[in-house]
């Protein structure tokens, strides 16, 4: 009888001198980082390298260098993708998706290109689609849902097949106020058992619904802790901003470049 | 698999496209209504003739969809899920071919059932054709799609519809010389999809005809197939590989001469008699004709039979060979021989199916019209037909050729010199016109008049 394959893995998500291209320039240069069950914000300037990583922890740029496991496996490898990509859940900076679709069906069919059962599929949608409080427009068309909504719309298809890694890049951008603080409790809910990594440059985000942060400058790793870090650094007075994370980001940022 | 294709059904441009074929194939086929009305076979020719304009639409529709994921910019979503290629673009690819092939099939089966409702002959001989370019039109829009999804510039639908129509055009005019100088069509002309005319609505395409589109066919639809899930350049090169060997089947499997491209259908080109004597036949084509045809052919059998040994029977014109499109082909010198039954054809008009000139058609030359021989002096022929049906002109000719007031002024006067003799006499001199006729003679008006040919 064959025995299934362990499972068993340290890290969701372990790099290790990284170094991915964004066209001809190396956006992610020998990052080292490890991530588990909980929710990750990563932070950066514009051409930190964070979308990049995002794309590369999503399989959709090949690294051009270093190691990406992704559960264990290593992701660069063909024979290793597939199975990786049905565990996955990515939200991309630019959210393509077909106009003349409903909700309903374009989650769905994300679900079965994540090939979810089939039989699992519906349930699935309309609980995706309730999650992001998206039901009473199910059956309507992309193309006629506000920006706030499309957003609402890409994160129930990423959420869909509830993968064990969640990549979100820049989620709340075009959530109004009272949505984003209903994305904050989604995404501890979904942080408790699975691997989120969230974009953004919103710190407050961070700081409200992240267990953990990442900042990244220059393509490298400037700081992993957890938002207390931040904020702690931010109330000691170093650092500009409004708020003490802010404050801490900031300083944390001027440190780094620095010493760089 | 079913569920993403519904989406893709209700949520692609798939619908879109199958609509705006379905809609210019309508107004092609509404404009050549005349070729096809009552005429299944006829209508062949018209559909198959289509693919000319149908098949580069059909490839700039496939590839405005296939832009579709870099346009929309949901490429790199697509790219993070776990389905290998082929299967991503199945659910895709499955409900634009449906959709166009439903297109089709419902354009031919409006059509089918108007000609069978109209009282034309329906039969089985023209549905490969139908389901061979239904499959033209899948592999079409697939390799339209693939090709939008390899390069997915806003340039490319326009530029894919032109070059395949410019290359048709070019194609159609391709001749090459013989020894003597003369043209000839060369097997480059196969490459354009227009059709060469049929000249009766008996004929179908010939197995090698469809075999040839059938290859192209399957081209479209492999080469797309692999080109829109390859993943490797081994792939691209086996899709490239299957459409240009599809484009050498249509180049090479067919004859670029229409005499090999058609064959007669028997069963629709049987003769369907009417009840009654004296017995009157038409091809099963013009079935809808015969009652309209019957009073004129009896009226024609009645003139004739002032004759001795007149024919007994009128039945319709059933050449053997494939029509070339000139009636010399079924004009000789080798008289054929059957005293019992006269020939006449037909040509009804397309939307009352009428004919009013079968009688005057059967009274041509004493009934020698269709007798195999050349149809030289065709005053004297008229006059004899005019003569035995006691009018003074025939409509025998539409009037379109510029001889034809000649050939009448001839005609009136033959008739005034034969109605001046004994009626006997005319009755003698008809018959030898007749009989000579049959023997293929071509000086006739002699034997009316008594005296020689006056120079034209």
């Amino acid at each position: 009888m064959t025995q299934p394959r362990s499972t068993i893995h340290a890290w969701d998500v372990e790099t290790s001198s990284l170094r991915v291209k964004a066209g001809r320039r190396l956006a992610v240069d020998g990052l080292d980082l490890t991530l588990s069950s909980g929710v990750h914000g990563l932070l950066g300037p514009n051409g930190a390298g964070k979308t990049t990583l995002m794309r590369a922890l999503a399989t959709v740029v090949r690294p051009a260098g270093g190691t990406l496991r992704l559960f264990g496996h290593d992701a660069t490898r063909g024979r290793d993708l597939r199975g990786v990509r049905r565990r996955l859940g990515y939200l991309p900076q630019h959210f393509g998706y077909y106009p003349r679709f409903t909700v309903r069906d374009y989650v769905e069919y994300m679900a079965w290109l994540r090939e979810m059962p089939a039989k699992a599929v519906p349930a699935a949608t309309q609980r995706a689609i309730e999650r992001v409080h998206l039901a009473d427009r199910a059956d309507a068309k992309l193309k006629s849902l506000s920006g706030g909504m499309l957003r609402r719309a890409g994160i129930a298809q990423a959420i869909v097949n509830e993968p064990p890694l969640l990549l979100f890049d820049e989620p709340t951008v075009g959530l109004d106020p009272e949505q984003r603080v209903e994305f904050r409790a989604l995404l501890r809910e979904l942080g408790d058992g699975s691997c989120v990594l969230v974009s953004t440059h919103l710190v407050e985000d961070v700081v409200a619904a992240c267990s953990d942060v990442v900042l990244m400058d220059r393509g490298g790793l400037v700081f992993q802790g957890v938002p207390a870090d931040l904020t702690r650094l931010g109330e000691s007075g170093v650092g500009v901003g409004d708020s003490p994370a802010e404050r801490g980001y900031s300083h944390l940022l001027r440190q780094h470049r620095g010493t760089s | 698999m079913i569920r993403p294709i519904r989406a893709e059904l209700r949520g692609s441009s798939a619908r879109t496209i199958a609509i705006l074929l379905f809609v210019v194939a309508a107004l092609f086929t509404a404009g050549m209504v005349r070729t096809w009305w009552r005429q299944w076979l006829m209508f062949g020719y018209v559909e198959a003739s289509l693919m000319f304009v149908v098949v580069p639409l059909a490839l700039a529709c496939g590839a405005m969809l296939g832009r579709r994921e870099k346009r929309t910019r949901a490429a790199e979503l697509m790219a993070s899920t776990g389905r290998p290629l082929w299967q991503r673009i199945t659910p895709a690819m499955s409900a634009l071919g449906a959709a166009v092939a439903t297109a089709h099939l419902l354009l031919v089966g409006v059509c089918a059932a108007l000609i069978g409702s109209t009282g034309g002959w329906l039969g089985a001989a023209g549905f490969p054709s139908v389901l061979v370019d239904t499959a033209l039109l899948v592999g079409a829009v697939w390799t339209g799609l693939a090709l939008g999804r390899w390069w997915s510039s806003a340039l490319l639908p326009p530029a894919l519809a032109a070059a395949v129509l410019v290359v048709q055009f070019v194609a159609a005019g391709a001749e090459q010389f013989d020894a003597a100088g003369a043209d000839q069509p060369t097997p480059l002309v196969n490459l354009s999809l227009m059709v060469q005319f049929q000249q009766f609505p008996w004929e179908g395409p010939t197995a090698v005809a469809v075999l040839g589109r059938l290859a192209l066919a399957a081209g479209l639809v492999v080469g797309g197939a692999l080109l829109a899930s390859a993943a490797s350049w081994w792939g691209r090169g086996a899709a490239t590989a299957a459409l240009a060997a599809g484009v050498a089947g249509l180049l090479l499997i067919p004859p670029p001469t229409d005499t090999r491209r058609y064959q007669i259908e028997p069963s629709a080109q049987a003769l369907t008699c009417a009840d009654g004597t004296p017995q009157v036949c038409v091809t099963a084509v013009y079935a809808y004709a015969l009652p309209g045809v019957v009073p004129q052919a009896r009226r024609a059998l009645a003139a004739l039979a002032k004759l001795p040994n007149a024919p007994t029977r009128a039945a319709e014109f059933q050449p053997s060979v494939v029509g070339d499109g000139s009636s010399d082909q079924f004009q000789g010198n080798a008289p054929r021989t059957d005293p019992t039954t006269v020939r006449f054809s037909l040509q009804p008009d397309w939307l009352t199916g009428a004919d009013p000139h079968v009688a005057e058609d059967i009274a041509f030359g004493a009934g020698t019209r269709w007798n195999g021989c050349a149809q030289d002096d065709e005053a004297a022929r008229a006059a004899a037909g005019a003569w035995l049906l006691g009018t003074d002109e025939l409509h025998v000719f539409d009037g379109t050729f510029d001889d034809w007031a000649t050939i009448r002024d001839q005609t009136t006067a033959i008739l005034r010199t034969l109605r001046k003799q004994p009626e006997q006499e005319q009755l003698r001199r008809v018959t030898a016109l007749r009989d000579a006729a049959n023997r293929c003679e071509k000086d006739l008006t002699p034997i009316l008049t008594g005296k020689p040919k006056e120079a034209s």
